[in-house]
């Protein structure tokens, strides 16, 4: 009796493990490319591509919430600089930095500039409801890309949310964040790769803002917003 | 000198433990001496310490403002229900602040105190004026005693005994003259005062108990433990400091496996307009500015959120952080406020509880205003990101949700006397149990062919004692002794030793 339950255990464990094992990534509206372009169906079944500054990461074209595709590589080709931003609406973090990735998006688009958002396992629908509260106004310009099944965090090897990877024109990373980025984060990453002279302009308003929450210039308001 | 009936009766008190006193002020000594009271009050304080840490106590800030008091306590109502308004009226969301908590610390300090005195000269003459001669009969039992005898003379082998006795321990006396039968007498000792440390041990307690209320007492401490300051925003500590602080940004980083590695905030702090300090402080790296210490103690989301009057003048604009979690509008959400028309109306600012919330969703902000004095709503509204609502002639606009910093703000100048305190606290455990009285004392006699040592031991502790006296003992028989007699507590210390130097063997 014991010995047919360790037997009908061990059966179900084995079964489990296959189970895991298998397959479960349906790629419907996206793939996936290893570091050298090749298209992939499954990381997981042993092709590893390294996540670290100064590797390529695996390249991906998804879709975005409004059926558009996108593609990584090409965008990271076509730009100076190239943040990819793994989020999720549920994410407090996320929703925190997003607007100002809009923001330094905005500013900087046109010199080379590309900001290219992943939510990770959240349909269109619910992705549409952040991004146009109002069903007529996007409030953000930049790509947000559907990862439905997940498969393109699992190949980044996300652990936090939110995580961002910055690429340069050839597609290699050059800074991981893993964690929000903020305006600070934010102007001295573009400084450090290429964008100082556009901030030279900016400073003196984000300055002269800062002094009047602070008092500098009379008028103090118990909490007062700057950008 | 008056006659016996000329003097004057002083009053006796009977007390319930038949102990006679003499006055009113004797009976309150003896009572504040109780080892009975002090234990009563550990436990009373412990108990209210141990409520203080699991009932969710009111943050020190509001303590001053009763509309803030009585919308934190209503926020409580869905979790204590009933109980909320009983457990109000006790102090037992503001439980460190009660004047009866402080008075159970202040009978304990004044218990420590007059215990202590009480008890100072008993323990003053045991350490200091030790009994160093004896007579015979002191010899006669002991757990730590021996005797070796001597073909010698008691005056040659007295000449020895000191250098026997020496060697850990100190000899504080022996006899210069011999008595009558040319016996002599000796006493070494080591750390006999060093009892005395438990008494640094109480002082350090009632420091600390005098440090704890130092602040309130001078009128000059505060804590502040729910400072929350968005990024991008100042706020003023106020407390009659003179400071704002600005946080120029708030950063958290995770390890790869998505365990945190770091929470940071960059501060910028003025006064009049003036930068007086900037510096990114982490959880244990605060910024210090005259005594004024502001901590990373927690983040979160903040709503930003403007509103207008019907002439499009602007009545408020502010970044409000969601810095609580409430279960007021459901289940438990992050959740901050504001006022409006100087302070009459109170706005809830309410986050989505994550997945799954279809009521308030990710990215929206569920928004509820009130009458202070009435608890009357006065309208609510849900919006998205950049959503507008126009509610009894005002605009309300959800701009957008950006990071905050919370920090602890505080001034103790009484930390200094708890930190001073802690160190003669531990100074004076360790002289207690690390370093223990020993006392050794010998006797020189006279015996038909020669002298006899007589040995006796005393530890507050084992302390080594045994192995102290095998060792004189061993001394003793190089020196020409024979030993005599040798308590069981010493055979069983020259077993040990046996045992252990055959096991290195």
């Amino acid at each position: 009796m014991i010995k047919q339950r360790i037997n009908l255990m061990l059966v179900v464990t084995l079964a489990l493990m296959v189970l895991a094992a298998c397959d479960n990534t349906s790629g419907a509206v996206g793939s996936l490319q290893d570091g050298d372009g090749k298209a992939v169906g499954d990381l997981k079944n042993g092709q590893q591509v390294e996540i670290a500054i100064g590797s390529q990461p695996p390249g991906f074209t998804l879709s975005d919430w409004r059926g558009n595709t996108v593609d990584l590589m090409q965008t990271a080709k076509a730009n100076k600089l190239t943040l990819v931003n793994f989020w999720a609406s549920w994410c407090a973090d996320c929703r925190a930095e997003m607007p100002d990735l809009e923001d330094t998006y905005a500013q900087y688009k046109a010199a080379g500039f590309a900001v290219i958002g992943v939510d990770i396992r959240e349909d269109a629908a619910t992705v549409k409801n952040y991004v146009q509260p109002d069903g007529k106004t996007a409030l953000y310009s930049f790509p947000i890309l559907l990862d439905l099944d997940g498969a393109v965090t699992k190949a980044y090897k996300l652990a936090a949310t939110p995580s961002s990877f910055l690429l340069d024109s050839t597609g290699k990373i050059v800074h991981i964040q893993l964690g929000p980025l903020n305006p600070a984060l934010l102007k001295d990453l573009t400084i450090k790769y290429g964008f100082a002279k556009l901030w030279l302009a900016k400073s003196t308003a984000i300055r002269n803002g800062r002094n009047a929450a602070v008092g500098l210039r009379g008028a103090r308001l118990p909490w007062s917003t700057t950008k | 000198m008056p006659k016996k009936a000329e003097r004057e009766t002083v009053p006796v008190i009977e007390t319930s433990a038949r102990v006679r006193v003499n006055s009113f002020g004797e009976a309150v000594w003896r009572f504040f001496c109780s080892v009975k009271l002090a234990m009563s009050l550990i436990a009373l304080i412990a108990f209210a310490t141990l409520l203080g840490t699991v009932i969710i106590q009111m943050p020190p800030e509001l303590l001053g403002d009763p509309a803030s008091r009585k919308m934190w306590t209503t926020g409580m109502q869905p979790r204590f229900g009933d109980l909320t308004g009983i457990m109000f009226d006790l102090g037992l969301f503001n439980l460190f602040s009660t004047l009866w908590f402080k008075g159970l610390l202040a009978v304990l300090t004044l218990n420590i105190v007059v215990c202590t005195l009480n008890r100072l000269p008993a323990t003053w003459k045991q350490a200091t004026a030790t009994r160093m001669k004896v007579g015979p009969r002191f010899y006669a039992h002991g757990e730590y005693a021996a005797s070796y005898q001597f073909a010698a003379t008691p005056n040659e082998v007295a000449a020895k005994l000191p250098a026997a006795l020496a060697g850990g321990l100190r000899v504080r006396y022996q006899e210069s003259q011999a008595d009558e039968d040319g016996s002599r007498s000796f006493y070494a000792d080591r750390f006999h005062l060093l009892p005395l440390g438990t008494y640094l041990n109480h002082i350090g307690i009632v420091l600390i108990f005098i440090g704890a209320i130092w602040g309130t007492l001078m009128g000059d401490s505060f804590k502040l433990v729910d400072f929350a300051v968005p990024q991008g925003s100042s706020r003023e500590v106020g407390q009659g400091t003179g400071l704002v602080v600005y946080n120029n940004g708030f950063f958290s980083e995770n390890y790869p496996d998505g365990r945190p590695a770091d929470y940071r905030s960059d501060l910028t702090v003025t006064r009049n307009g003036q930068e007086i300090a900037r510096k990114t402080i982490r959880v244990n790296d605060p910024l210090d500015i005259d005594g004024v210490k502001f901590h990373q103690a927690f983040f979160g989301n903040a709503a930003d959120i403007e509103v207008k009057d019907a002439t499009g003048v602007t009545v408020y604009k502010g970044s409000v952080p969601l810095a609580y979690r409430s279960k007021m509008y459901g289940p438990t959400r992050p959740m901050g406020s504001f006022s409006l028309g100087n302070g009459e109306v109170q706005v809830d600012v309410v986050s989505s509880a994550g997945q799954g919330d279809e009521q308030v969703k990710p990215g929206q902000m569920y928004l509820r205003a009130y009458a202070i004095r009435s608890d009357q709503p006065l309208w609510e509204a849900t919006l998205g990101q950049r959503q507008s609502s126009s509610q009894q002639g005002l605009t309300v606009t959800f701009q957008r949700e950006r990071l905050f910093s919370g920090l602890q703000v505080g001034r103790d100048p009484g930390m200094n006397l708890v930190v001073v305190a802690s160190t003669l606290m531990i100074f004076g455990i360790m002289l207690v149990f690390y370093f223990p009285v020993r006392r050794l004392w010998a006797r020189v006699e006279p015996r038909e062919g020669g002298s006899v040592v007589l040995l006796k031991g005393q530890a507050s502790r084992r302390a080594g004692l045994a192995g102290k006296m095998l060792r004189v003992g061993e001394d003793l028989q190089a020196a020409g002794g024979t030993m005599l007699h040798r308590s069981t507590a010493l055979d069983e210390e020259y077993d040990l030793r046996h045992e252990r130097e055959l096991a290195t063997a």
